[in-house]
């Protein structure tokens, strides 16, 4: 049988990293294919290649049967390959049918109202409601997205190739994508489906192709498929133990409501442009709890951690720690009450790239015995307490005394975690621990986390994982355009009471 | 596997010192000399005297110290092009010191001397630090103006009350003979002021690798940003970091009068402002490299000027050399990170 599009051996290595190796799959007509995998698994490059635009060092395309070369993604369009990156590609002061038609129709004069019957049939088609006279500036992430497929139908694709496309989504909003997914398959088009999640994969896909570390590591039938088989063949370990991300814990009851370790009341902070992305933000974490913040990103989350963490001035409100008030004062105080902040970009916000990991991880512990005696640091302890942690991490370093601007990604990120547990934290406020790193590291924090939460330290996780926060908060506060929207106890957790909060509906508080 | 690391290093700056010397041999070449005998003198000369020695440490003295004065402030990042007017606030300082306190017992007035030049080496800084800490005013900028102003502050009292009315050119008297640096070694004569120099590298060493404000310094330097989320306070270090660059060289101003002209001259800065960024450049502020380099660039400018004495070439031949080694020690860490 001729499939649709075949991938034959296709290689492709960056520097010293072989990104893919020898990997081969093919796409059938009316299918959604799953790729699946963890960063750097070589999802994205794979399609990219596809796509035009890599070039694979080794290895054939063929499309229905016939071999053929994609060098760019005008090549790819001609084939009617279309990709929607996560970052998308459009211009935000046209609106929706002038994003779509752009490159897409010919001739000197545009008349809007010729096409607008089409693009209206195709949306109702497919049940991707967007109004085409809208700014693309003034439209939400995920509309934005229905606007990129849309798009690409109107370019009459035959395979949509999606790159971690519930990125930033409600889990509502989510839904509306799988079911047009659904109806485009069956209207003959086929999809790729690129993801890290494997519910997701589960969800959606017809057929799940694995890959691990530039490797295809199996191809699975999405219906028959298990969570186990599809985590074992990301890990590419047998009998992986169970994982907190999909283990029910029983985090006890909440009763009695123990004391308050951090209080917010009416906290407004301003932006970069002095406007408020904070209003009157309220909330408490508790001892030994686990406080979610769940929002879309860039709802406030940064500007009201950054605001905890003593980073930004609020405009107004309070914030309280163990009953004493340390509105406004500097990060240093507030690092001695035992506060430590995790921020969302390891690298501008965390990392002395020129420095060494033993350096980079005592930042901000450096002037606390033991690590200091007098006016000079004790080295030798530094080194000794960081290399436990790196061990216990397993952070690949060939040792605590290469700069830690040469680590990866990944690395990096565990030397922010270890920075936050080195001195019996109090309160964490982590911002994104996990995210872009491996299913074994991300386990690892959120068990770290959940230790530390039974031993009496209180974590506020921002996060925009919803499946992370579900699986481990006590509560989750849900954000919506610096406001909140409510608070939810574990007992009450839901999935799309989260998702309709996340867009602006008020929940129980 | 780290042998092999330190090997290639030295393998890529040696390979950018001979090309830059290979171009000065093609210069002597060009212009008609003898390029032995040129190299002969250039690396030859300082040590052939007794006098070549005790020069060459003369110009190695405000050259370490200097050069420690750019290279702290270089660990957070910061420029301090302004060690050529604290150097002469510096010495500025020791005479006035000299000539206020002119009674005082030689050891005293010594300690005195010393400490005012570092104290107005300390105060030119101050301002470039206060104009940063307080109005974010880039340091480059301030402190190549108050080189200017230092000058001018050096011609004014220069041709001040203590001006020395027979010489032919803008200076002091003398200061007292007992606030002169005692020698250490007579024959070649070497003052005091090298055993206190070489001090400093080790102090600095010490400073910015074993201590809690040392490792602040060095963590502002590679990410202000993040020191900042992490606590330190920011605001004060760099400026800091300028003042004690103001300090050590200061002091090299007042040794460079205490125990080589006993008076302030105009124009007594030579090119030291310049030489010492090249030196502190050249190791990338590492204090211990810079006791090695100043001496290399002592010796190679004894050198230059021999050469200009005994051959007729220009000592503006081994500016361009001093650049270029610079040049091709930048260029070999840019192929060394293109490696990678």
């Amino acid at each position: 049988m001729v499939h649709f599009i075949e991938m034959r051996e296709i290689s492709k290595r960056f520097g010293d990293v072989q990104a893919l190796d020898n990997v081969s799959i093919y796409i059938d007509k009316n299918e959604v294919v799953g790729l699946l995998g963890e960063n750097g698994a070589g999802k994205t490059t794979l399609m990219n290649i596809l796509y035009g635009l890599y070039k694979a060092d080794k290895g054939e395309i063929f499309i229905e049967g016939k071999k053929v070369k994609i060098r760019s993604p005008k090549d790819a369009l001609s084939y009617k390959i279309v990709m929607v990156h996560q970052h998308f590609k459009l211009i935000p002061n046209f609106t929706v049918i002038e994003n779509i038609l752009l490159g897409s129709v010919k001739g000197m004069k545009l008349n809007l109202k010729t096409y607008e019957e089409e693009l209206s049939k195709i949306s109702r088609e497919f049940g991707l409601d967007v109004d085409l006279y809208e700014k693309v500036r003034e439209l939400p992430v995920g509309i934005r997205q229905r606007v990129e497929i849309l798009r690409a139908l109107f370019r009459g694709a035959r395979l949509l190739i999606l790159d971690e496309p519930t990125t930033n989504l409600t889990p509502q909003e989510v839904d509306v994508l799988l079911s047009a997914l659904k109806r485009m398959t069956k209207a003959g088009l086929s999809i790729v489906f690129i993801t890290h999640k494997v519910k997701e994969a589960m969800k959606v896909a017809d057929r799940i192709i694995v890959l691990k570390a530039g490797k295809l590591m199996g191809v699975l039938d999405g219906a028959l498929a298990s969570e186990e088989k599809l985590i074992e063949l990301m890990m590419g370990v047998r009998d992986v133990k169970p994982l907190v991300l999909f283990s029910n814990i029983d985090l006890g009851s909440l009763e009695p409501p123990k004391e308050e370790v951090l209080i917010v009341e009416n906290l407004k902070v301003q932006g970069e442009k002095g406007e408020i992305v904070v209003n009157n933000v309220s909330f408490t974490l508790r001892r030994g709890e686990i406080l979610g913040v769940a929002g879309v990103s860039g709802n406030g989350q940064r500007e009201l951690v950054e605001a905890l963490a003593g980073i930004r001035r609020p405009a107004s409100g309070k914030i309280l720690i163990n009953g004493i008030e340390i509105t406004g004062a500097p990060p240093a105080k507030i690092f001695q009450m035992g506060v430590f902040y995790i921020p969302e970009d390891r690298i501008g916000d965390g990392l002395l790239p020129t420095m060494s990991v033993s350096e980079n991880v005592i930042l901000g512990h450096h002037n606390n015995p033991p690590f200091k005696r007098g006016i000079l640091m004790d080295w030798n302890i530094v080194h000794r307490t960081v290399e436990k942690y790196v061990k216990e991490f397993k952070v690949k370093a060939q040792n605590v005394g290469i700069p830690a601007g040469t680590l990866s990604g990944g690395n990096i990120q565990k030397l922010q975690i270890i920075r936050a547990l080195i001195r019996e934290p109090k309160i964490i406020l982590a911002h994104n621990p996990t995210r872009g790193l491996d299913i074994a590291t991300v386990d690892m924090i959120l068990r770290k986390f959940l230790e530390l939460r039974n031993k009496g330290a209180s974590i506020l996780l921002i996060s925009e994982d919803l499946d992370e926060l579900m699986s481990i908060c006590d509560r989750i506060m849900v954000m919506y355009k610096g406001e909140v929207m409510g608070i939810i106890r574990r007992e009450n957790f839901d999935l799309y009471k989260i998702g309709a909060m996340m867009a602006g509906m008020r929940g129980a508080q | 596997m780290d042998l092999h690391k330190i090997l290639r290093e030295i393998a890529f700056y040696s390979t950018g010192i001979t090309v830059a010397f290979v171009v000065a041999g093609l210069s002597l070449i060009l212009m008609g000399h003898d390029i032995l005998k040129g190299y002969y003198t250039l690396f030859f000369t300082s040590f052939s005297s007794l006098s070549g020695i005790s020069l060459t440490i003369l110009k190695f003295i405000p050259l370490l110290l200097m050069s420690l004065g750019f290279a702290i402030p270089l660990m957070a990042r910061k420029y301090n092009v302004g060690v050529e007017g604290q150097f002469l606030l510096g010495a500025i300082g020791a005479v006035t010191v000299a000539f206020s306190l002119s009674s005082l017992p030689g050891p005293i007035l010594i300690t005195l001397i010393l400490t005012g030049g570092v104290i107005f080496g300390a105060a030119w800084a101050l301002i470039p630090a206060l104009m940063l800490y307080k109005f974010n005013v880039n340091e480059i900028i301030s402190t190549i103006l108050l080189n200017f102003i230092s000058f001018y502050l050096v011609d004014y009292i220069a041709t001040g009350p203590w001006r020395d009315v027979f010489a032919g050119h803008p200076m002091t008297l003398p200061i007292p003979d007992q606030g002169i640096l005692p020698l250490i070694i007579q024959n070649p004569q070497i003052n005091m002021g090298f055993i206190l120099a070489l001090l400093f590298p080790f102090l600095a060493y010490l400073y910015v690798y074993r201590t809690v404000r040392g490792y602040e310094l060095r963590a502002v330097g590679a990410n202000p940003r993040a020191s900042m989320i992490f606590g330190i306070n920011t605001n004060y270090i760099a400026p800091l970091s300028l003042i004690i660059g103001g300090m050590l060289s200061g002091l090299a101003g007042s040794i460079e009068v205490a125990g080589l002209h006993y008076r302030l001259i105009e124009g007594m800065h030579s090119n030291y402002g310049s030489l010492s960024i090249l030196i502190a450049l050249i190791c990338k502020g590492n204090p211990i490299g810079v006791i090695l380099t100043s001496f290399f660039i002592s010796v190679i400018e004894i050198g230059a000027s021999g050469m200009q004495r005994t051959m007729g070439v220009p000592v503006e031949l081994i500016f361009i050399v001093e650049a270029l080694i610079l040049l091709f020690i930048l260029m070999a860490d840019v192929v060394k990170a293109r490696k990678k």
